[in-house]
């Protein structure tokens, strides 16, 4: 919140992961659902209601691995009460392996998948038609002549343009669909209106499914026909259920279309709304209410009465880039980030623009592969040196942190720096300069807090919502919307034409078989996250370190035998972009094609190069997200010169670092 | 250092390198630790009894360690 | 007699070496060892399975779980019997435990343990941060040193670190001659083995499989930092006074619960245990 303020004061700009990373399904999600809560994945119930699940397919989530400190009991809970869990996932992952089925997919056909699935649904009849008929666009009628949808103002004078309208079967007559609202209306069938040939949504779906049955499905996918029938019916027949994506299809570049696709099978089968529904595999958002309410802080102007502020600009991960590269930027101040330099893809691309940059200064509690790149460092102070309010996203409760140490060295709470910088600034007045009585005055702001009952008590729940999806949704029609019929067009990589997306259709770049360098580049790299860190933090806790010593390379061990390496044999992964030099891991769990790095390792953990030293920076038209995934590499056996002697002399550290300190 | 791997549970045949490893270098007869370490395994089994154990390696323990206060003494058991 | 043991639920378990650590933390562990650790039943490595991969279309054989490892504190320990000096000995309460001063590091115990559960520090040992941590003095070079199930923590009432920090609640400590003590009850319902237990060693660490359990109780008026304002969550033999606000986000835990019986927590009628 200070940065933000601090960045009002002369109007600056800002970034932030909207869009550019993680935005990606849940952009495809909000098409059909209405964007409530942005571009992330999308709200889900909360985490407390899981054990009422019948059904969880956890969708290219390692939620054991990647989510498990708040919510892998919940998730657990959910397996005992008796559950069935799928999970789609090309790696057998720890998750995996308390599946009930597991489908080991080929990377990027994820939307098949989905399309297979609602094909089996509709074809068996499995849907829940009281829920399409109430709650989504399924009996909304579309004209065959041009594609869109019948308006009301199209059979009806007095009619609206906004209206979609359905067939009422008892009356025989044609409807204006209103959120929330049963009615008798047909829900398959061809339909004359006043002269114009229509069809129902779901009837337009349905022929679209219909070319994805699990059969042309499973071939494409390498999966079993019958189990991809076996998880459509156990989400559309055993109660509710859910699925419960994380942000890996989301990696490779048209994740949104599953994002679109999954949202549109969880309303075929009734799942919003329930008590046992699931969305997404973190208990987010859930209605923002444990972030403190601070009105305009942020911004000020309105209510406050010495500062005076400029608007800011707020910059996607995706445009900074290109931003940086036009020399938009005189001056970066970067707190608590490693995402330029280590994080994002494309590393190098990042490092060269810097050069663009006349000053970059960074406050930071670590030196990390971002801050060497930094004119002026500021040692700032560990969160355990400094008092402050903390909202999560993984449960309800807005913390109070209590200082328990002095900062060591020199170091200075980011707190401290912002009101020194701010005084330099000509802005004396913007913080009180004294953090405890910024954070009272902060909590005063928030109606629902009492500052003192927050000091004492260090942690206080806020309400929420435990079922999500109970009222209208916040699309043009209050209705999920199966169909749309003013589509965005994408026009990305990969890509022989341009794509309208009224229905979710599969696309792909690089991990399609037919991509232009795929035999030259045979295997698709994932760098999925791991268990050992949180992105990349945790790289000097020197205890975790001698669990997880070095950067590996999970590859199958046909892939590996296939070139000539050995369990532990160091190899370079390389490509058009650039290599990395990294310790082989031959894991059975792995499907042939696929490599996997996880993701966080620093430029010094590695014997030569980065794994985002092989990725792509480019994003596509709807998606706008990075495609860590959708990208293709080679694997050879490193070279003879390779210094390894940091590894395997035994120094758990890391490859090219000095050994250091615990955290 | 202690590989994340280890340790394995090890099979008799394969306990033997690497009850040689863990004795290696020892200032202690090592070759005592093993044979008694071996037949602890069949005291545990039910192979063996304590006084047995006891009995078995009390002359080679007093001489290689100057003591024996193993808690397999047998009630009785003369300890000179 | 109190006779205190672990139980394991390995369907709970998530690989994710937060016991591991947190023993490490805990019990001033040196730099280059472990005195738990989370092997991975399957492949030759951390987090792979057993098997190959399916081919498309063909049903998948791999198989994967974890099984954490730390000494089983047996019955019939072996390294008690070996030891001539009577360092390693076994408490009145079933605990394993090494007197550090008596150890004169022959490793006779190392070699008669089947389960690798001991270290040796054959270095100074390092310590980091190098003042140290938890609650446990550091040991010295030259000596044997293992798991004590936290017995410092035990004595005060507390369940050892590595049970409280699981995130899976997959572990759960008590004592095994209380027939009312959950590990007791889990035992007889659940489906548990121990390893290796043609060696006759009667470990006192029970790993759970097949049906998953409820896992270890955790109720936030359990909490350590509360335990000095509620004596009573320890020391009553009162079952019904376990119960904390009902309702909130905190106690979702008391969805944790075996079929009629609607708090499988068990306070300690004793030091230690269920905590």
């Amino acid at each position: 919140m200070a940065k933000s303020r601090l960045a009002s004061l002369f109007g600056g700009t800002t970034d932030g992961f909207f869009y550019g990373i993680d935005t990606n399904v849940g952009q495809g999600f909000h098409r059909v659902a209405g964007n409530l809560w942005g571009a992330f994945l999308p709200p889900t119930n909360a985490p407390t209601d899981w054990k009422n699940c019948r059904t969880i397919i956890a969708w290219g989530s390692d939620i054991l691995r990647s989510q498990f400190q708040m919510d892998s009991e919940h998730f657990l809970e959910a397996l005992r009460n008796g559950a069935k869990l799928v999970v789609v996932d090309p790696m057998y992952t720890t998750t995996a392996a308390k599946a009930d089925l597991w489908l080991p997919i080929e990377p990027g056909k994820d939307a098949y998948l989905a399309l297979a699935m609602m094909q089996v649904v509709l074809d068996e009849g499995l849907h829940d038609e009281e829920f399409l008929r109430a709650r989504t666009t399924a009996p909304a009628l579309v004209r065959t002549d041009t594609g869109e949808l019948l308006r009301a103002s199209d059979v009806s004078a007095a009619g609206d343009d906004e209206s979609v309208v359905a067939m009422n079967s008892e009356t025989n007559d044609v409807e204006a669909l209103a959120p929330e609202t049963d009615g008798s209306y047909a829900l398959l069938g061809e339909y004359t209106v006043d002269g114009i040939e229509t069809k129902t949504s779901l009837t337009v779906l349905k022929e679209h499914v219909d070319g994805y049955t699990p059969e042309d499905v499973a071939d494409v996918a390498d999966l079993n026909p019958d189990d991809v029938r076996t998880a459509a019916r156990w989400l559309a027949t055993r109660g509710p259920g859910g699925i419960l994506p994380s942000y890996g299809v989301g990696r490779y570049i048209y994740g949104h279309v599953f994002g679109q696709a999954y949202a549109i099978l969880m309303a075929l089968t009734g799942d919003y709304g329930n008590s046992g529904n699931i969305h997404n595999q973190h208990g987010n958002l859930w209605g923002g209410n444990q972030a403190l309410q601070v009105g305009d802080y942020t911004s000020p102007g309105t209510e406050s009465e010495s500062v005076s502020a400029s608007p800011t600009t707020g910059v996607g991960y995706k445009d900074v880039i290109s931003a940086i590269e036009d020399g938009q930027f005189d001056v970066i101040y970067a707190m608590e980030s490693n995402m330029l330099v280590n994080q994002f893809p494309d590393r190098k691309r990042w490092i060269e623009s810097l050069k663009n940059v006349d000053l970059i200064a960074w406050a930071d509690m670590h030196h990390t592969p971002s801050v060497q790149h930094a004119d002026l460092i500021l040692p700032a102070a560990h969160w355990f040196e400094k008092e402050d309010i903390v909202p999560s996203y993984s449960h309800p409760h807005i913390t109070y942190r209590h200082k328990v140490h002095d900062p060591l060295w020199e170091a200075k709470s980011d707190y401290w720096i912002m009101d020194k910088l701010a005084a330099h600034l000509g802005h004396e007045d913007a913080f009180l300069g004294d953090k405890h009585e910024e954070l009272r005055m902060l909590v005063d702001r928030d109606d629902r807090l009492d500052f003192e009952e927050l000091y004492e008590e260090g942690t206080v729940e806020m309400d929420y919502q435990t079922i999500m999806y109970q009222d209208e949704f916040g699309t043009e029609t209050g209705r999920l919307e199966l169909y749309d019929d003013a589509p965005p067009v994408e026009s990305g990589p990969g890509l022989d034409e341009e794509v309208s997306l009224e229905l979710p259709k599969p696309l792909e770049a690089r991990t399609d078989d037919d991509y232009e360098k795929s035999d030259k580049y045979p295997l698709v790299f994932m760098q999925k996250h791991g268990v050992f860190r949180i992105h990349s933090q945790y790289e000097m806790n020197s205890w975790v370190r001698e669990v997880n010593t070095e950067p590996q390379l999970d590859i199958n061990p046909k892939d590996a035998k296939t070139r000539g390496i050995d369990d532990g044999d160091y190899v370079r992964v390389h490509n058009d972009k650039g290599e990395m030099v990294v310790k082989a891991k031959y894991n059975d769990g792995i499907k042939p094609g696929l490599i996997n790095t996880d993701q966080g390792w620093w430029d010094r953990d590695y014997v030569r190069g980065h794994h985002n030293d092989l990725t792509d920076s480019e994003v596509a038209e709807v998606g706008r997200t990075f495609a860590f995934y959708d990208t293709r590499v080679e694997v050879e056996l490193a070279p003879d010169d390779v210094d390894t002697s940091n590894y395997t002399g035994g120094n758990p550290v890391g490859a090219n670092a000095e050994k250091t300190g615990g955290d | 250092m202690t590989g994340p791997q280890q340790p394995k549970l090890t099979p008799l045949p394969e306990w033997d390198a690497e009850a040689d490893a863990i004795l290696d270098g020892v200032e202690y007869d090592a070759d005592l630790g093993k044979r008694m370490a071996r037949d602890a395994i069949r005291v545990s089994n039910g192979e063996m009894t304590d006084a047995e154990f006891h009995e078995k390696y009390h002359e080679e323990v007093l001489e290689e360690f100057g003591q024996d206060d193993r808690p397999t003494k047998p009630e009785g058991f003369e300890d000179d | 007699m109190t006779k205190y043991g672990l139980v394991i639920d390995q369907e709970r378990c998530i690989g994710c070496h937060a016991c591991a650590v947190t023993c490490k933390q805990e019990n001033n562990v040196p730099m280059g060892q472990f005195w738990n650790r989370v092997l991975t039943e399957g492949g030759d490595h951390i987090d792979t399975p057993s098997g190959t991969f399916p081919d498309p279309g063909e049903a998948s054989t791999l198989d994967m779980a974890y099984q954490p490892t730390a000494c089983q504190h047996c019955e019939n320990a072996p390294c008690v019997k070996v030891c001539p000096v009577n360092a390693t000995y076994t408490r009145d309460d079933g605990i394993v435990e090494i007197d550090y001063d008596k150890c004169i590091g022959c490793r006779y115990c190392m070699a008669a343990c089947p389960y690798n559960a001991r270290v040796f520090n054959w270095d100074e040992p390092e310590q980091m941060p190098e003042e140290g941590t938890g609650d446990v003095p550091a040991r010295p070079q030259g000596v044997v040193e293992k798991c004590t199930f936290c017995s410092h923590r035990v004595e005060e009432g507390l369940d050892p670190a590595c049970v409280v920090n699981c995130p899976a609640d997959a572990r759960i400590f008590g004592d095994l001659d209380d027939e009312t003590s959950t590990v007791t009850k889990y035992i007889d319902r659940y489906e548990t083995d121990r390893l290796l237990e043609d060696r006759g060693t009667d470990p006192k660490t029970y790993y759970i499989s097949g049906e998953m359990s409820p896992g270890r109780p955790q109720r936030s008026e359990k909490l350590e930092s509360e335990l000095d304002e509620r004596p009573s969550a320890s020391n009553s033999d009162d079952d019904a006074d376990s119960g904390g606000d009902e309702g909130g986000y905190g106690d979702s835990g008391a969805s944790h619960s075996l079929d009629g019986d609607p708090m499988p927590h068990v306070p300690a009628v004793k030091q230690g245990g269920d905590d």
